[in-house]
C-alpha cells in the first residue's frame, strides 16, 4: 500500500542520505558538519522506517518498522541541540550532555522494550476517500509522549529562542545561516511534526511531511556554502511551492470527494478522478503561480531586491564616474544586474534635436536600430509631473503612436525622467524584471532616488567634460599665443635682417652683372688660347648662376619686407568698388594662364569707406592672389567674387571662392607669420610677394590697424570665404 | 654739346654705384656718383643733370628728401626713383612730387640701361 506519507518519507530518506554523504565529503573535519551528517542520517532512518511502517502489510511489520524509524527520531533533539550549541560556539554545555543522556536512554528503552515507546500501532485513514490507509503509532507509549512534548517541542522552542537571542551578536555570515536554520526548523520540524498528530488520534493527514526532505537541503546548503544565496529566494520558492502543492492537493482531493459522492457506483477506480484534476491543474497552474508570487511579494517580500545596495552602488560607484560615456554604461549595467532586469536603456536629451538619444543599453536590446527616442508627448506625460511613467500594457494607456513604437523598440516598462532644476537631462528606460514581477511602489521610489542621484552625476560629468575641454582650449590658445609671440619677434628679426641684407645683395648682383658686362664688352675672348676660352666660359656660367641666385634672394627679401610693412598712413574716403576693380586689374597678369572669373559685386552706391588706400588695397591683392595660387596648385576653382554689405556700425566685405578650401588643420594657423603651404622660391611670379607665409598675416594686421577683423570659413573641396568686418569709424579715420 | 649722356647716380652703397656706373660708362655714359643723400644734394647745388638715378632708401637723408630739396632747382631733370618693392608706397609719393618714373628693385643693370636709353 503506497501512500503520500510513505512516499514523502522515502523521498526524505534519499535526500538525507545524499546530504549526509555530501556534507561528510565536504567537511568531515569540522564538528559542525559531522553533527549535521549524523542528524541527516537519523532523519534518513526515520524516513525509511516511516515509509516501510506506514505501508506495512500487517501489525507486526508496522510495529517493527516504527520501532526502527523512531531510533532515528529519538536522537534528533539531542543532535539538533548539539548542532546549535556547536554553531553558536557554546562549549561543553551541560545541557547537551543531559539531552544526549536522555535520548540515549530512550533509545535503549526503545530497543529493548518498544512497547514503552512505540506503544501500539493502528491503521489510520481507513475511512478516508482521499488518502490510502497507513499504519501509525496509536496510541503511543508513555515515553513517546514524554519525547514529543519535552524533547521535541520543548527543545525546539528552546533552541529557536537561543538562536534568536544570540542573533545580534553573530557575524554577518552566521546571521545569514541562522536565518536558514530558522526556516529549516519551521519547515522540517513543524512539517514533520504534523505526523505526530494521528498518533494522538487527531486524524489530520500529515501533508506537510513533504517539507521534510527540503529542510535538510536548505541547512546543508547553508553550511557548505560560504557565499550564501539570498535567503529570500529560498523562502519565496518554498512558500510558492507549498502553496501550489496545497492548492493542487485541495483540487485533487475536492474533485475526488465530489466524484466519489456523486458517482460512487459508476466509478470503481477513484484514480480516474485524476484526469479532471489534471485538466483543472493545467488550466489554473500559470495564473495560480502568478497569484502566489504576487501575494508573497506583496505580503512577505516587499523588499525583493536590496534597495540599499542599489542606492549604495549608485552613490558609491556610479556618482564618482566623471566620464559621461562610462557613467551611462555603468548605470545600465548596474541596474540590470541589481534589479535583475531583462534590459535597461539610458537616453540623453539633445536640446537641438529636442529628442532623446540612446547613450547606452544593457540586456536584450538589439543594437543598430534607431538611436532616438522621440520626445513628442513624453514631456507632457512625464516631465510635467516630475515622476516616472509606468507603462501598463493591460490598462491600455493611450500613448502617442510614435512613442508606443519606441516603447516597444526599447521594451520599456518604466520611463524615468532625469531632471535637474527644470532642465531635462535624459531618461532611463527600465525593462521587465527577469522574474516577471510588476514594479511596485518601493521599486519606483528607489528608482526615483537613483534618478535624482544620476541627474547629479550627469551634470557633474558634463561639467567636468566642459571644464576639460575649456582647459584644453586654454592650453591650446596659450600655446598659440606663445607661438604667435615667438613668431612676431622672429618677424621683427627677419625684417631687420632683410633690410640689412638687401643692400649687400643688390651690390652683389650689380657687381656680378658689371663683371659679366666687362667680360662681354672689354675682353677679346677670340684672342685667348682655347684653354683660356674654356675657362672664361666656365667663369661666365658661374657668374650668371650667382646673378640669378642673388636676384632671387633679393626678391625674397623684398617680399618679406613688403609683407611685414603694415603702416596705414592716411585714412581717406575710398570707393571700395573702384578699389576692387583696380585690384582685379592689378592681379590680371596672374590669371593669364588659367581661366578664372573675378566678379566685383560691390554695389555702385556702396558708401565710401575710410581706409588707407595703399595698405588696404594690399589686403585684397594678397587675398585674391592667394586664392589664385591655391586654384593653380590644386587645379580646382574658377570663380571668385567680392561683395560687401552695410550694417548698423560695420561693413562686411566678403571674398568668396570655389577653390580647394583650407584643410581644417590649417585653418587656425593661416594668419600666423611664416605659415605657408607654398613653395616660396618656385611660385614667385612678377616680383610680387608669395610664399613667404606673411601674406595673410599682413592682411590681418592691416585690417587690425583699421580696427576691423577678418575671419575665414572654409569647406575643404568646396571653397573658402574670407569675411572682413570693418567698423564704420576706423581709429584714425574719425 | 657733349655726345656723352650725363647721369648722376645716387646711392649709399659705393660698390653698387661703381658697378652700375662702370656698366653705363662702357655704353658712353658720363657718370657722376654721389654716395648718400648729403652728397647728392651738394652735387645738385653745383651741377645739373638731365637724369638722376636716385636710390630711395638711404640712411640719414633718403631719396625722398633729396627729391624734395633739389627738384625745384632742377625742373628739367628727370628723376628716376629706385626703390625696393617694399617701399612702393613712398615711391608713389615721389612720383606725385615730380619724379619722372619709378624703378623697382630687384632689377638688372641692363634693364636700368634700357629705361635710361629711352630718356635721352
Amino acid at each position: 500500500m503506497m501512500n503520500l506519507y510513505g512516499i514523502s518519507s522515502l523521498f526524505a530518506t534519499v535526500t538525507n542520505v545524499l546530504v549526509a554523504v555530501f556534507i561528510l565529503l565536504k567537511g568531515y573535519r569540522k564538528n559542525l558538519c559531522r553533527i549535521w551528517a549524523t542528524l541527516s542520517f537519523c532523519v534518513a532512518i526515520y524516513g525509511f522506517g516511516a515509509y516501510k511502517a506506514s505501508s506495512a502489510s500487517n501489525y507486526d511489520l508496522a510495529f517493527f518498522w516504527w520501532q526502527i524509524s523512531y531510533m532515528g527520531v529519538i536522537m534528533l533533539p539531542a543532535l539538533f541541540t548539539h548542532f546549535v550549541y556547536e554553531f553558536l560556539e557554546i562549549k561543553h554545555a551541560l545541557l547537551i550532555k543531559v539531552v544526549y543522556l536522555f535520548c540515549f536512554s530512550i533509545l535503549t528503552i526503545n530497543i529493548f522494550n518498544a512497547s514503552l515507546f512505540v506503544g501500539h500501532v493502528s491503521l489510520k485513514f481507513q475511512n478516508s476517500s482521499w488518502f490510502t490507509p497507513a499504519w501509525w503509532i496509536c496510541p503511543p507509549g508513555p515515553l513517546h509522549i514524554f519525547h514529543t512534548l519535552v524533547l521535541y517541542a520543548g527543545l525546539l522552542i528552546f533552541i529557536v529562542t537561543k538562536l534568536l537571542r544570540s542573533y545580534n551578536g553573530l557575524s554577518k555570515l552566521k546571521q545569514l545561516q541562522t536565518k536558514y536554520f530558522i526556516v529549516a526548523i519551521v519547515l522540517g520540524f513543524v512539517g514533520g511534526g504534523t505526523s505526530y498528530l494521528p498518533c494522538f488520534n487527531i486524524n489530520v493527514y500529515p501533508v506537510f511531511n513533504v517539507a521534510v526532505p527540503i529542510y535538510t537541503l536548505i541547512i546543508a546548503y547553508a553550511i557548505v556554502r560560504h557565499h550564501l544565496m539570498d535567503i529570500e529566494v529560498i523562502v519565496k520558492k518554498t512558500v510558492i511551492f507549498a502553496g501550489l502543492f496545497i492548492s493542487f492537493f485541495t483540487v485533487f482531493a475536492g474533485i475526488t470527494f465530489i466524484v466519489s459522492q456523486l458517482f460512487e457506483n459508476l466509478i470503481s477506480n477513484r484514480w480516474i478522478t485524476l484526469i479532471p484534476s489534471f485538466g483543472i491543474i493545467v488550466f489554473v497552474y500559470r495564473p495560480l503561480e502568478n497569484f502566489l508570487i504576487n501575494v508573497t511579494d506583496k505580503y512577505l517580500f516587499q523588499k525583493k531586491y536590496d534597495y540599499e545596495k542599489l542606492l549604495k552602488t549608485f552613490i558609491g560607484e556610479v556618482l564618482t564616474v566623471l566620464n559621461l560615456q562610462n557613467l551611462v554604461k555603468l548605470t545600465v549595467t548596474k541596474l540590470v544586474e541589481i534589479i535583475k532586469l531583462e534590459n535597461a536603456c539610458f537616453f540623453l536629451f539633445e536640446n537641438d534635436k529636442n529628442a532623446f538619444r540612446l547613450a547606452a543599453s544593457a540586456g536584450n536590446i538589439k543594437n543598430g536600430e534607431s538611436k532616438w527616442f522621440n520626445s513628442e508627448g513624453l514631456q507632457k506625460l512625464i516631465f510635467s509631473k516630475n515622476s516616472c511613467l509606468v507603462i501598463d500594457s493591460s490598462k491600455g494607456n493611450i500613448l502617442p503612436q510614435t512613442m508606443q513604437k519606441h516603447i516597444n523598440m526599447y521594451k520599456s516598462v518604466v520611463l524615468i525622467p532625469l531632471m535637474r532644476e527644470n532642465e531635462i537631462l535624459g531618461m532611463l528606460s527600465i525593462g521587465k524584471k527577469k522574474s516577471d514581477e510588476e514594479f511596485m511602489e518601493p521599486d519606483i521610489d528607489s528608482l526615483m532616488s537613483v534618478a535624482a542621484t544620476l541627474s547629479l552625476a550627469i551634470k557633474n560629468a558634463t561639467y567636468i567634460e566642459e571644464l576639460k575641454d575649456s582647459h584644453l582650449d586654454l592650453l591650446e590658445s596659450q600655446k598659440r599665443e606663445q607661438r604667435a609671440e615667438n613668431l612676431a619677434s622672429l618677424g621683427y628679426m627677419v625684417t631687420n635682417l632683410s633690410h640689412e641684407l638687401r643692400n649687400p645683395v643688390h651690390v652683389i648682383s650689380a657687381s656680378v652683372e658689371d663683371l659679366l658686362d666687362v667680360i662681354d664688352m672689354d675682353m677679346e675672348i677670340d684672342k685667348l688660347s682655347p684653354k683660356d676660352q674654356e675657362t672664361m666660359t666656365y667663369i661666365k656660367s658661374k657668374l650668371e648662376k650667382t646673378l640669378e641666385r642673388s636676384d632671387k634672394t633679393h626678391v625674397m627679401l623684398e617680399s618679406i619686407l613688403n609683407a611685414i610693412k603694415v603702416t596705414p598712413e592716411k585714412f581717406v574716403d575710398t570707393n571700395l568698388r573702384e578699389m576692387i576693380d583696380e585690384v582685379i586689374t592689378r592681379v590680371a597678369p596672374y590669371t593669364k594662364d588659367i581661366k578664372i572669373t573675378i566678379t566685383n559685386n560691390v554695389g555702385k552706391n556702396f558708401p565710401l569707406i575710410k581706409v588707407d588706400p595703399v595698405t588696404f588695397e594690399q589686403v585684397f591683392v594678397n587675398l585674391i592672389t592667394n586664392a589664385i595660387q591655391a586654384f593653380q596648385v590644386a587645379q580646382k576653382g574658377d570663380k571668385m567674387s567680392v561683395s560687401a554689405v552695410e550694417e548698423k556700425d560695420v561693413y562686411h566685405i566678403m571674398l568668396e571662392d570655389n577653390g580647394p578650401g583650407i584643410p581644417a588643420k590649417d585653418i587656425k594657423r593661416i594668419f600666423e607669420p611664416f605659415y605657408t603651404t607654398k613653395d616660396n622660391l618656385h611660385v614667385y611670379k612678377n616680383g610680387k610677394n608669395s610664399g613667404t607665409g606673411l601674406g595673410l598675416m599682413i592682411v590681418q594686421q592691416t585690417i587690425g590697424k583699421h580696427n576691423g577683423s577678418i575671419r575665414v570659413e572654409s569647406v575643404e573641396g568646396k571653397g573658402t570665404t574670407f569675411i572682413i568686418e570693418l567698423p564704420k569709424s576706423t581709429k584714425q579715420g574719425v | 654739346m657733349d655726345t656723352k649722356k650725363r647721369l648722376l647716380i645716387v646711392d649709399d652703397e659705393a660698390d653698387a654705384c661703381e658697378s652700375v656706373g662702370n656698366f653705363l660708362k662702357r655704353r658712353d655714359y658720363d657718370i657722376t656718383v654721389a654716395i648718400g643723400g648729403r652728397a647728392a644734394i651738394d652735387t645738385l647745388k653745383q651741377d645739373t643733370f638731365p637724369v638722376v638715378l636716385l636710390d630711395l632708401k638711404m640712411p640719414v637723408i633718403d631719396g625722398w628728401t633729396v627729391l624734395k630739396e633739389t627738384k625745384p632747382d632742377h625742373p628739367e631733370t628727370k628723376y628716376l626713383i629706385v626703390s625696393g618693392l617694399a617701399d612702393a608706397g613712398v615711391a608713389e609719393k615721389c612720383k606725385a612730387a615730380g619724379a619722372h618714373d619709378l624703378i623697382v628693385k630687384p632689377i638688372r643693370v641692363r634693364d636700368i640701361y634700357a629705361i635710361l636709353e629711352k630718356l635721352y
